[in-house]
């Protein structure tokens, strides 16, 4: 694995490795119980989430705002958290996340190849688990990888994505001035990454801090289908797709700032 | 609303702040189906990547009255009615995502012995009713109080139906009228 450009002090918030897979509809609550025992001491808190639906990258359908999917009643996702809330792994029927979130500011970003290396544990752990409890085989269908990067801005200041944005031109000569907010969103197709269509969707949008002060979020998605049904396969694909996301995400963000997050080549 | 090939939905815990329009059901074009239609009997209606608590109340009280029609079974009646079909809750949520907004009065919504669905509203003696056979084609009749027709006849699903839209409006105006009676003075 070649090493990527890397800043020492990046804003990224959260991280997110994941698959998802074809559903294993014997995976519900009452069954997790071996799995929640298995990763008690690393997972101390296990709290409950409503399931998020299925996302695979698919034709271009421009404009589409409804999906109807049919299947039975959705399980519940699962949060397994370490003890700050630092660390989690997101289990439902179809899919698996290992995120890391910056519970404070004291705490360092945990680089690719970690959070690479905690994901391959957890699903080979989970793997594990389902020949144990005989619930199915793991048959996975998407693989994404996901950053959120976070800059804190004055207040008002939601609309000036040029903090987070070289490519930002703003909307100067507008009669009623800088907008309050604004929102971008780029998707752009990843050819050499799995089966086709792969894509990385990148989001500048406003957003609050936990803290109440604002900031301005910039997401960057890598999402498609690895080329076979494995974790090496998955492995694979996220390896590929992450050099295109640390490149965006420079390619993309002035250099003032790059200085500011100390860029290493 | 924002489309849900423009959302990563990636499983991130953190969100940014909500779009100031929210998402409307009205606002989005025709729906896609996915997954396995006919062996599995539950609904679930995602709105522009959102979380599913997220979405409007209208869209999660359609999803809710459409699941109830999916129990029914062959027979629901105590006689020979069929089970309400997958293309008839297709075209339901179809027509429902043209012709409503977050502001809209919810529908009444109601199974026929063929597998369709009946979708009607009623508001001080105007009344919408949208008849969705079990093949999922639709046909409206709304009239005034005074019996005065708005419009009639069947709804071509795959273009901008000009009926849909005279339902639509309609529908506006009989969900202000509504809102007025319901606000106090």
């Amino acid at each position: 694995m070649t090493r990527s450009p890397s800043f020492e002090n990046p804003p990224v918030v959260e991280i997110a490795l994941g698959v998802q897979f074809r559903p294993i509809f014997a995976l519900r609550g009452i069954t997790l119980g071996p799995l929640r025992e298995r990763w008690r001491d690393r997972y101390p808190v296990v709290e409950e989430q409503p399931p998020l639906a299925p996302v695979l990258e698919g034709a271009v359908a421009p404009g589409l705002g409804l999906a109807l999917g049919f299947g039975p009643v959705p399980a519940a996702r699962h949060w397994f958290l370490s003890s700050g809330g630092a660390d989690l792994v997101q289990v439902q029927n179809d899919r698996l996340i290992v995120n890391w979130r910056k519970a404070d500011s004291s705490v360092t970003y945990p680089r690719y190849e970690h959070m690479r290396e905690l994901f391959a544990t957890r699903i080979g752990e989970f793997v594990e688990f389902l020949d144990d409890e005989r619930l199915g085989a793991l048959e996975i269908v998407q693989a994404e990888a996901s950053y959120i990067n976070a800059v804190s801005v004055e207040a008002g200041q939601q609309g000036q994505l040029g903090e987070l944005l070289r490519v930002w031109g703003g909307a100067a000569g507008h009669h009623l001035g800088e907008p309050e907010q604004a929102r971008l969103a780029l998707v752009f197709a990843l050819p050499d990454a799995g089966h086709p269509p792969a894509r990385m969707h990148i989001a500048v949008e406003p957003a609050q801090r936990a803290d109440g002060g604002s900031a301005l979020f910039m997401s960057l998605t890598a999402r498609g289908a690895p080329v076979g049904p494995s974790l090496d396969e998955a492995l694979k694909f996220l390896d590929g797709v992450h050099d295109h996301l640390t490149r965006s995400f420079i390619e993309l963000t002035p250099a003032t700032m790059h200085t500011i997050w100390g860029l290493r080549p | 609303m924002t489309a849900l090939a423009d959302r990563p939905l990636s499983g991130l815990t953190l969100r940014p702040l909500p779009d100031p329009e929210g998402s409307s059901i009205a606002t989005g074009p025709y729906p896609a189906s996915t997954g396995s239609l006919e062996s599995k009997r539950h609904l679930t209606i995602d709105v522009g990547g959102a979380e599913r608590w997220q979405r409007p109340a209208l869209v999660q009280y359609v999803e809710a009255e459409l699941n109830a029609l999916l129990e029914l079974s062959d027979g629901w009646d105590g006689r020979r009615a069929h089970a309400v079909t997958i293309p008839a809750i297709q075209a339901t949520v179809h027509v429902l995502a043209v012709v409503t907004n977050e502001t809209s009065a919810p529908p009444q919504l109601f199974p026929l012995p063929d597998g369709g669905i009946q979708v009607e509203w009623h508001v001080g003696g105007n009344s919408i009713e949208i008849e969705i056979d079990a093949e999922g084609e639709p046909h409206v009749l709304a009239q005034t109080s005074d019996g005065e027709t708005i419009v009639e006849g069947v709804i071509a699903l795959e273009q901008a139906d000009a009926r849909l839209l005279e339902a639509r409006n309609f529908l506006q105006t009989l969900s202000a009228r509504l809102a007025h009676v319901l606000t106090p003075a």
